[in-house]
């Protein structure tokens, strides 16, 4: 290979304070934006300054979506063909810039959801996101142009979303002056473990997907604040259907910090870092802005706020695999590793990044324990529920998709037709997913189900991350579960056997019945490889990755059943 | 040490405290069938072919990583364990060419899995690999069971020649950006080919007998 130079890698490998394999992923990704692929050099080079092995960067840089071996073309864009996109032709578009030849010519890909599907099709021109992507405007897209991500809520019971009206969230200024880190405040008038009873006795839930409890996960990774404790915010946000936490880094990002800073002190931590999915760079700026401003303003360093609390907040940038946000997956990724879940036990609040107790929540989670701080000694009552608020992502055939900020319990039929307006072009109803591409199909039945945990667990249905996309009745189910079961196929980690091999062959038989209709054996091959994986995955990924096929064979049997002639 | 009791099987089985669902059965004869796990690794807890059904316990567990507990109520021949084992079986037949890997063979006959049923039309066929004097790597082989890189990184031999590259299905085993051996940092101990189960690697002088 004709002259590189390794210099500016060099100057950026000598700026690491920590030289060793958790700088690793941080390396690999200034690497590749400074040669647009990792030459061998560059990975030799990282080896020898880091200490790596050459094959574990290798196994490092082959793991990860955004990294590469051989070089991307300078102008590369990123089209999303999750179901939502998919269903607005955004295949079409993967194929019309896969046409484009001369000196227009761009590396495409096709890439799942990115966190923009309020305005479908999206896509990332260069990093930059597009939205409302068009066949018809090819030359437009290539030079970036298309409508902007639509960043707006509404809600009943603003409580997350209070400051995005008046964007007080902006700077740190007006969100003092709207009540910010009064909650860090009051904390740390507290006692530290009066603190994790406040959390408690909220009956938080955590909102990344599993609903865990967060105070008690604050009880249990408490230390006396001699050991080592991590805080960790989960913003790898790759759900597809999920853009809550975008939303929220962009409108109210003080409030995931001040979350943050109050769980430190509650649970005696020193450093924390937030994990940001690698195609949020516009996130990742905006927080590493927010971080330098607290900085700058002690609310972050060493005597937080005239207190004895020290804490430090990093960024982590993921580089394109949906399971780093699993937690153990995520904790591999800052130790500079392939993104391979760990199995559990041990639980991260005993043994979590390099091996010490951690405390990771959602993004929406730390932001939702900052209100709670600072709303205490308000009278309870002003609070929508016992359970507060909690954000929906509604997306897909509906007439005003966005971000909802509801009460639990909200029905799901009112969110779909008074909040959003109902089915878009007076289409009928054809079918709902709630909790993303790991959830499930909503039977008809229970269009009216009550969104909360208690009456979607009696129903076998999770929120997951808040997802619920809408699809009218054009849509075929084979063509939705195509697009789910490519996704898993491309973010299985390969780690564990049935999830490797049954994401795979999932995919191929979907889409095999798709084009050609079902054959006989179809559905129990769907079934046994469904529930192999359910039951004896390692992580959750393979545990739900099955969960729409099956939910889509309870509802509509005959669709993989060979037609008796 | 703490003895432990727990059930298997209907079966009460006592046990050192801190042993493993696999190591419980074993002292009483309950065959659990195992992949990935190996006396002198530590076990990755990666085939899921051991895993059992535990009281209590949403999933299945996997039984050579998970520790016994007091009470403990185990079933290893449930419906939902023999329906994941037989399918991981018949998934991984149709992934990786298994005939020289007696102990899968045998396992396969045991749990009644059909090889062929997910096997795809058009067979993707890759030959063996012969880059050096000493050893042929054969991938089509290879079950991903990860002993090799083990045995070639921290557990034994501290050569770092080998990882796992790729991702999901089209994970696969690999030298640094896909080198020949002999410009690895492989010493050819040979520790790679003692643990592999399935014939993927094996001493040129044999794989030159076999043809
Ligand atoms: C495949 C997979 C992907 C996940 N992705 C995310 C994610 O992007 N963000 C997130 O907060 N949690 C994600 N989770 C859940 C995390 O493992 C973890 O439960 C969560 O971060 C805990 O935070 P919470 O208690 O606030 O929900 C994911 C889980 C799995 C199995
Ligand atoms: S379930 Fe899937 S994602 Fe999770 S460890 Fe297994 S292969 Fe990896
Ligand atoms: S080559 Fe052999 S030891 Fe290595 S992963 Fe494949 S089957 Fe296992
Ligand atoms: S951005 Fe396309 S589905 Fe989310
Ligand atoms: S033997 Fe492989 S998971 Fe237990």
């Amino acid at each position: 290979m004709d002259s590189i130079s390794l210099k500016p890698l060099e100057a950026f490998l000598e700026s690491f304070e920590d030289k060793s394999r958790t700088s690793l992923l941080p390396a690999l990704l200034k690497a590749q934006e400074l040669f647009r692929y990792i030459p061998e050099e560059a990975a030799m080079l990282i080896s020898e300054k880091l200490k790596v092995p050459p094959v574990h960067i290798y196994g490092v840089i082959d793991f990860y979506s955004l990294l590469h071996t051989e070089p991307v073309e300078q102008h590369h864009i990123q089209v999303c063909v999750s179901p939502v996109c998919s269903s607005r032709g955004s295949h079409k578009i993967v194929e019309a810039l896969k046409g484009v030849e001369g000196d227009r010519r761009v590396s495409v890909e096709a890439v799942h959801c990115l966190g923009l599907c309020t305005n479908p099709p999206s896509a990332l021109v260069n990093n930059r996101p597009v939205c409302r992507i068009n066949a018809d405007k090819i030359d437009e897209l290539i030079e970036g142009k298309g409508a902007p991500p639509v960043n707006s809520s509404r809600s009943s019971h603003p409580v997350l979303t209070g400051r995005f009206a008046s964007d007080k969230g902006k700077s740190l200024k007006s969100y003092r002056e709207s009540g910010g880190f009064s909650g860090l405040e009051k904390a740390l008038s507290m006692e530290r473990g009066d603190v994790i009873d406040l959390v408690k006795n909220s009956g938080l839930l955590g909102r990344g997907g599993a609903a865990f409890p967060t105070g008690l996960k604050e009880e249990s990774s408490a230390r006396d604040g001699n050991s080592e404790v991590f805080i960790i915010c989960n913003a790898d946000e790759s759900e597809p259907g999920t853009f809550k936490d975008r939303i929220l880094i962009q409108k109210d990002p003080f409030s995931i910090l001040e979350g943050m800073i109050i769980t430190a002190y509650a649970v005696g931590s020193r450093k924390g870092y937030i994990y940001i999915r690698g195609e949020y760079a516009s996130e990742q700026d905006r927080f590493s802005r927010v971080i330098k401003e607290a900085e700058e303003k002690n609310l972050l360093g060493e005597g937080i706020m005239g207190s004895d609390l020290n804490f430090h907040v990093e960024i982590r940038s993921g580089a394109g695999a949906y399971i780093c946000g699993e937690e153990t997956a995520l904790f591999e990724s800052i130790e500079g590793n392939r993104g391979f879940p760990r199995n559990k036990p041990p639980y991260p609040v005993n043994s979590g990044l390099f091996g010490k107790p951690t405390d990771i929540n959602n993004v929406e989670t730390f932001s939702y324990i900052s209100h709670i701080l600072s709303s205490e000694g308000t009278d309870s009552a002003d609070l929508p529920s016992a359970s507060g608020t909690r954000l929906f992502c509604l997306s897909g055939d509906i007439k005003r998709p966005g971000l909802y900020e509801l009460p639990f319990g909200t029905p799901l039929s009112e969110v779909i037709y008074q909040w959003g307006g109902g089915i878009l072009n007076e289409g009928g109803l054809g079918s709902i997913i709630l909790g993303g591409a790991s959830g499930s199909f909503v039977p008809p039945d229970l269009y009216d189900i009550p969104l909360d945990n208690q009456s979607l667990k009696k129903a076998g249905l999770s929120m997951g991350s808040g997802v619920i996309m809408v699809f009218d009745d054009s849509r075929p189910f084979l063509s939705i579960l195509n697009d789910i079961t490519s996704f898993f196929n491309h973010e299985s980690c390969g780690k564990c056997y049935p999830c490797r091999m049954g994401t795979r062959l999932n995919h191929e038989i979907i889409s095999r019945i798709r084009k050609e209709g079902a054959r006989n054996g179809d559905l129990e091959k769907l079934q046994d490889i469904g529930m192999t994986m359910k039951d004896a995955s390692l992580c959750g990924l393979g545990q739900t990755a099955a969960t729409a096929v099956l939910s889509a064979i309870s509802l509509e049997p005959d669709l993989f059943k060979a037609e008796v002639s | 040490m703490k003895e432990i009791s727990l059930y298997i099987d209907g079966r009460m089985v006592k046990c050192p405290e801190g042993s493993t669902i696999l190591e419980a059965a074993r002292l009483k004869g309950i065959e659990i069938p195992t992949i990935c796990f190996h006396e002198s690794l530590t076990p990755p807890g990666l085939c899921r072919q051991c895993v059992v059904e535990v009281e209590g316990a949403r999933v299945l567990l996997p039984s050579c990583i998970t520790i016994v507990r007091e009470g403990m109520v185990v079933t290893t021949d449930s419906p939902r364990v023999l329906r994941a084992r037989k399918t991981i079986l018949e998934m991984l037949s149709a992934t990786a060419d298994l005939s020289e890997a007696p102990e899968l063979e045998q396992q396969i006959k045991a749990f009644g899995a059909d090889p062929q049923r997910f096997r795809p039309e058009e067979e993707i066929k890759t030959g063996p690999i012969v880059d050096n004097p000493f050893y042929v790597r054969d991938y089509g082989k290879c079950i991903l069971c990860g002993k090799c890189v083990q045995v070639c990184s921290e557990e034994v031999q501290l050569s770092y020649a080998l990882t796992v590259a790729g991702r999901g299905f089209d994970s696969r085993i690999s030298t640094f950006y896909g080198k020949p051996l002999p410009d690895t940092s492989c010493v050819f101990c040979g520790n790679c080919i003692e643990v592999c189960p399935t014939g993927a690697l094996k001493p040129r002088k044999e794989f030159e007998n076999d043809i």
